[in-house]
């Protein structure tokens, strides 16, 4: 899950959770406030019954007569020991309230409807159901103990709670949702500068290490962050060039020795005096001598073109290039009874580096000539894609390929797919290392696909043609 | 024929000093610009074989020093590999030609050679083993002097060969000669007999006696007389 998804669902769940409890606390004052209010009051008028009754005993209860109004408009019953009912106000008749052994309060809901109890209501209530506030108290006269039981009708609070419920629930939903626009509009501030961060850091790479993140100076941790990755860039920036540099360097102290050893064995072969079972010897150590200056150069070559610095672009017909270097390699195809054949369209014109592109094909026809195998096929197809002003080159071959888990390894320095092998033919394993940063240097893509022990295929695209 | 050789490394001088001197030529050898241009200004030299990087004032400086008091020696100059700024510098500066290190004795024969056919003997600028010519100006091969068609690869090759007469020339050096450095030599190498085979019909060599097989490193020609 994105940051910004979590940001948002986090600051989305923490207002909700907010307000639900706020809601609650609401709604339960709200619930519980006109219960307790009615409890005194049935609290009082229970006190005030107690204090002006008159039992008679083994009879009925009466009140005194100026304290008649009391019962209305509450429903009230006096029970005795024997559960007699010795006293009732008028509503006891129309409605049956049980009594529960208990101090508190409680709600008894009827089914009928307000209007029976107060006719005289007003008409938007009038056919809602009656509930009931009950109260019992216990007390004690002339030595006998009586339960006293009170209540009020009150307007049936469960649909007014309900109303309110459904009301907060709404409400929180729509919090919700302005909490998640809020969460989701917030977390995209917080996180722009982190986007903008990471798309900088994203373009660096081995040919942009002099980009940096512009800093803004507020001092803030994602400045802090901006500084760090920058410091890391310095650093990296750093290793690449002294990299570059000590392998261009240690190529370059090489030559001297090596131009001493091949020019000192080259001599000692001129000599017919070498006995003849030194002599094999002498070659192979020339053998290898050559292996090795031709190492060096194209380390050199390699390090020229890692640090950029040779791209001189020219108008040519790529066709030309494609045939001149194909026809080098004619006596050793018809050697090795290789077919070849060369499929272009016409007349593609491109600008590029022409030395470059020469030794490109150079290097992969090279490749598929000395991977291939005898009376093997070689076929080269080449097609522009004016859209993208690419030329699209496909080098098919017949050779041994590449298994599978190597295939973006063939493009590594050294890589070798079959050391003896390639090793027999003189390659430096860096041919197709070259050939990538030729192409990378032009702006294209190239990839190398296989079906080991049947056939590969370099798949390469440049974006090199000439706009006419 | 007097050679000066300007490198650092004095491994490098005496072998290649050792070569040269094989070849008859008379070698005189400096280790820094300095001790080279001091060696200049004393006495004349048909060819000077400068290396770049030099403690002190380096080939460029040399170079232009010496441009710069009108001595026209030939001069090679021995460059860094892949760097085509130094190549051009040393151009502009009057280099005559330039060799990259590592390089092969044949290829730096071969190219004295042609410098001093370019330079000073201008009378006999040819080529000739036996009844075979050859104008490194021209371009031309001639035999029994009708003109023969060679390709430009066989040409190369004869007249390497006739650069380097007398020694035996590897099929790998003729490959670098010939293709270059962005071909393969060991793959190219493969190659050299096919052309051989038809420079030898080309020019009537039958029994092999002009372009002379060398086993084990391969080809040479082999004629004292010009």
């Amino acid at each position: 899950m994105k940051i910004r998804h979590r940001i948002t669902l986090w600051i989305t769940f923490a207002g909700i959770l907010a307000s639900l409890v706020l809601s609650l606390i609401v709604f339960f004052e709200m619930v519980e406030e006109p219960y307790e209010l009615l409890d005194q009051e049935l609290a009082r008028q229970a006190d005030a019954l107690i204090s002006n009754l008159r039992i008679l005993p083994k009879g009925p209860a009466s009140l005194a007569a100026n304290r008649q109004h009391f019962t209305s408009p509450y429903w009230l019953r006096i029970i005795d020991r024997q559960q007699r009912t010795i006293f009732a106000s008028e509503l006891v008749a129309t409605v049956d309230i049980p009594v529960r052994n208990t101090d508190e309060g409680y709600s008894v809901n009827t089914d009928i409807p307000l209007r029976k109890i107060f006719p005289d209501m007003e008409e938007d209530d009038r056919d809602e159901l009656t509930a009931f506030r009950v109260r019992v108290f216990p007390f004690e006269y002339s030595g006998e103990r009586f339960v006293l039981q009170i209540a009020r009708p009150v307007e049936n609070f469960n649909q007014e709670t309900v109303e309110l419920f459904t009301t907060i629930e709404l409400g929180l939903v729509a919090s919700g949702i302005v909490l998640l626009l809020i969460g989701y509009v917030t977390a995209g501030r917080i996180l722009a500068p982190i986007r903008r961060i990471n798309a900088i850091a994203g373009t660096f790479n081995e040919k942009t290490l002099n980009i940096r993140i512009p800093l803004r100076d507020n001092r803030d941790e994602l400045d802090e962050l901006a500084a760090s990755l920058n410091a890391m860039f310095d650093r990296l920036q750093y290793s690449f060039v002294r990299q570059k540099e000590f392998v261009a360097n240690a190529a370059h102290e090489l030559k001297t020795p090596i131009t001493i050893l091949r020019v000192s064995l080259e001599e000692l072969l001129q000599c017919d005096t070498i006995p003849e079972k030194e002599r094999g010897g002498v070659e192979k150590l020339t053998q290898t001598v050559l292996r090795m200056d031709r190492l060096v150069r194209n380390l050199l070559d390699l390090s020229a073109l890692e640090m950029d610095r040779t791209q001189g672009r020219e108008n040519f017909l790529l066709n030309d290039l494609v045939r001149e270097v194909i026809d080098e390699f004619q006596p050793l195809l018809q050697r090795m009874r290789i077919g070849c054949t060369l499929r272009m369209e016409e007349a593609m014109r491109v600008w590029a580096d022409r030395e470059q592109l020469r030794r490109l094909f150079i290097n992969l026809m090279d490749n598929a000539v000395k991977y291939n195998r005898e009376g093997g096929e070689i076929r080269l197809q080449a097609v522009s894609r004016d859209a993208t002003g690419e030329v699209q080159v496909l080098l098919f071959n017949t050779g041994e390929g590449v298994p599978a888990a190597d295939r973006d390894k063939v493009f590594d320095q050294f890589y070798r797919v079959e050391k003896s092998r390639s090793t027999a033919f003189g390659g430096s394993g860096l041919g197709l290392t070259l050939s990538k940063r030729i192409v990378e240097l032009h702006g294209g893509r190239i990839v190398l696909e296989s079906k080991p022990g049947q056939w590969t295929q370099i798949d390469m695209a440049l974006p090199i043609l000439s706009r006419s | 024929m007097r050679i000066l050789l300007v490198d650092d490394d004095p491994d490098l001088r005496a072998q290649v000093e050792r070569v040269l001197s094989g070849e008859r030529y008379l070698v005189e050898m400096a280790g820094d610009g300095d001790e080279a241009l001091e060696k200049i200004f004393a006495e004349p030299y048909d060819v000077i074989i400068l290396d770049i990087m030099l403690p002190g004032t380096d080939g460029f400086g040399v170079l232009k020093e010496l441009r710069e008091e009108k001595i026209d020696t030939p001069v090679i100059m021995l460059t860094a590999r892949g760097d085509v700024e130094d190549r051009v510098q040393g151009l502009d500066l009057g280099a005559d030609d330039y060799l990259a290190k590592p390089f092969s004795m044949a290829e730096l024969l071969a190219r004295i050679r042609a410098l001093l056919r370019r330079g000073g003997n201008t009378a006999h600028p040819v080529l000739q083993v036996r009844n075979i010519r050859l104008d490194p100006k021209s371009r031309e091969v001639t035999r029994d002097g009708a003109l023969i068609d060679l390709t430009p690869k066989e040409f190369l090759l004869l007249e390497f060969l006739l650069y380097n007469r007398n020694r035996a020339v590897s099929r790998f050096t003729m490959a670098e000669h010939v293709w270059g450095d962005a071909f393969d030599p060991f793959i190219m190498s493969n190659n050299i007999d096919v052309h051989i085979k038809n420079l030898r019909r080309k020019i009537g060599d039958d029994g092999n006696e002009i372009v002379r097989s060398v086993r084990g490193v391969g080809y040479m020609i082999k004629d004292g007389e010009e």
